[in-house]
């Protein structure tokens, strides 16, 4: 019945005609009246909050559901732990508040109320369009990665479901990545400028403006996303959507290095049998793999790995003998000499004003206490250098140099206080 | 940290061995004179007005004292030693800046090789 009236097509795998609407969306398919088929209905069944029910029911995508609620980009733990750990409310790295932990918990710190202020809106455990203007496309729990705008042609033919997709769009995650370490905007080669406007176009501020308003300039993006990669490429779903264990943060989480792909052909020869391996096949198995699943392949004689979205195929170069593999250079990780620019606030700060309101995001009504921030002194330079020593980062897979002094000794890494 | 700005090419011997901004100490010059370093800043002409007697880009100072705090247990700006021994490197990199050279294929760490007097000079102001 839901037909009679909505003219949508999903995707293949999410087709009509392969679970038809109620599988996903609930409701009464047997219903003569909207009123009473909407009964129940669920508009976004991606929500983590409803999701066992739908994207994680038996049959579909439980065990990616259960991983998800328990990864980082849902539970926010890297972001709350790392705030109160560095404004000296706690002395422990590895705590394990969650969002919706601190939601529960009446915790009043500063970290945990700037946490509400201007953190929160970005977890995967946000109802997608509760919060206001462009903060309504934040979360949305599966949705806020795995889904795509209706085709243009689709439109035109009144056909609006979201389309869900495997291939994680770059702009999916960026909607998130773009504030903090800047990562997903430096990844396409685009630097938060001061708030001038500048370099003025044709006598007008800059056209170059982030969703929410901030200026850009465009430098020269990484070397993946030249070749067409999006961040998916290389992250892989063990790291996003986690493996089921109750992580701290995004470095204790991540199995992908630079020397994952870039190695000698015969280090790269598991990968290939193991990107070969049946997805279900796979995630019964995920606990006790311990190497990545990338779609590494072999192209003739040589190793490739293959483009998610557009399936190209893209060269897989060893480090350099001459200059990567130097003994001098053995405690230098990867970035501390391929980075070539890093975002800077050397003078930014933050003001709290305990007159003002502001939006919590967590309860979705104003509080007591406003948070602004500050920017100035902003600049793209070559990045500092530091060391990063054993002390707290003990898990060996997290190093990035070659050879095994960077661990007794410590690695050149790249340093961004804060 | 990994700022997802990776090119094919790393950086040059010169933008880590003889830049004050890669060492931490912020925008200005290195000097090397009787045996000592000597950093002079380009920004903090006037500590008047900010009250700081270091570039506000400045993460450390050249004897290895910290200015900043990491938010990631572990993570250090560079110490006194290993500052010294970065920018020995770089009094030598100028005629000796390739891995073939034998200065640099002999090179210990923990015993680097005198200084010839050509390299007694005023790294060059960045």
């Amino acid at each position: 019945m839901c037909l009679s009236c909505h003219n949508e097509k999903p995707d293949r795998a999410h087709g009509r005609d392969v679970l038809g609407c109620t599988v996903c969306h609930k409701g009464n398919p047997l219903a003569g009246s909207p009123e009473r088929a909407h009964r129940g209905l669920i508009a976004n069944p991606g929500e983590l909050a409803i999701a066992d029910k739908t994207c994680g029911t038996t049959g579909c995508h439980p065990g990616e559901v259960r991983r998800t609620r328990k990864s980082l980009m849902a539970t926010n733990r890297g972001i709350i732990s790392t705030l109160r750990y560095y404004w000296g409310e706690t002395g422990s790295h590895h705590e394990q508040i969650t969002v919706n932990e601190l939601a529960k918990k009446n915790i009043k710190t500063p970290a945990a109320d700037y946490f509400r202020k201007l953190c929160a809106t970005c977890h995967t455990g946000m109802t997608k369009g509760r919060l206001p203007g462009f903060l309504a496309e934040k979360g949305g729990g599966c949705t806020a990665c795995h889904s795509t705008p209706p085709r243009g042609a689709d439109a035109a033919k009144g056909i609006y479901h979201t389309r869900i997709t495997k291939n994680v769009p770059l702009h999916n995650c960026v909607r998130c990545h773009n504030r903090s370490g800047r990562i997903g905007l430096t990844y396409q080669g685009r630097y938060e400028s001061e708030g001038y406007g500048t370099p003025y176009s044709q006598g007008e501020l800059s056209e170059n403006r982030l969703r929410d308003g901030r200026y850009f300039r465009q430098l020269t993006p990484d070397i993946h996303f030249r070749a067409g990669m999006a961040c998916a490429d290389c992250h892989t779903q063990k790291e996003v959507m986690g493996d089921g264990k109750d992580h701290a943060h995004l470095q204790e989480q991540l199995e992908i290095r630079c020397k994952t792909c870039h190695a000698q052909k015969t280090d790269l020869e598991k990968l290939v049998s193991l990107s070969q391996m049946p997805y279900f096949a796979w995630q019964q198995q995920m606990d006790q793999i311990d190497i990545p699943r990338l779609r590494i392949k072999k192209q003739d004689n040589s190793l490739v790995l293959e483009g998610m979205a557009d399936k190209k195929l893209h060269r897989l170069a060893p480090p350099s003998s001459s200059s990567c593999m130097q003994p001098v250079h053995q405690r230098l990780t990867c970035q501390a000499c391929h980075s070539t620019w890093v975002p800077q606030c050397y003078g930014c700060h933050v003001q709290n004003m305990k007159g003002g309101k502001q939006l919590d995001k967590i309860t979705g009504r104003d509080s007591w206490g406003s948070w602004k921030e500050f920017k100035s002194f902003m600049r793209f330079n070559a990045p500092v250098l530091g060391i990063l020593e054993e002390k707290g980062n003990s898990n060996r897979a997290n190093h990035e140099t070659h050879g095994d002094a960077g661990g007794k000794q410590g690695e050149v890494v790249i340093l961004v206080p804060g | 940290m990994d700022p997802h700005s990776t090119n094919r090419r790393g950086r040059s011997c010169d933008s880590c061995h003889k830049d004050p901004r890669a060492l931490g100490f912020g925008s200005g010059s290195i000097k090397y004179s009787n045996g000592k370093w000597e950093f002079v800043s380009a920004l903090s002409g006037t500590p008047g007005i900010s009250g700081l007697e270091h570039p506000l880009d400045a993460f450390t100072r050249i004897d290895g004292s910290s200015l900043v705090r990491s938010s990631k247990p572990g993570l250090r700006t560079f110490n006194s030693d290993e500052i010294e021994s970065i920018l020995y490197v770089g009094l030598c990199i100028d005629c000796h800046g390739n891995f073939d050279d034998p200065v640099m294929k002999n090179w210990r760490r923990n015993s680097p090789p005198s200084p010839c007097s050509a390299s007694r000079i005023k790294i060059k102001n960045r």
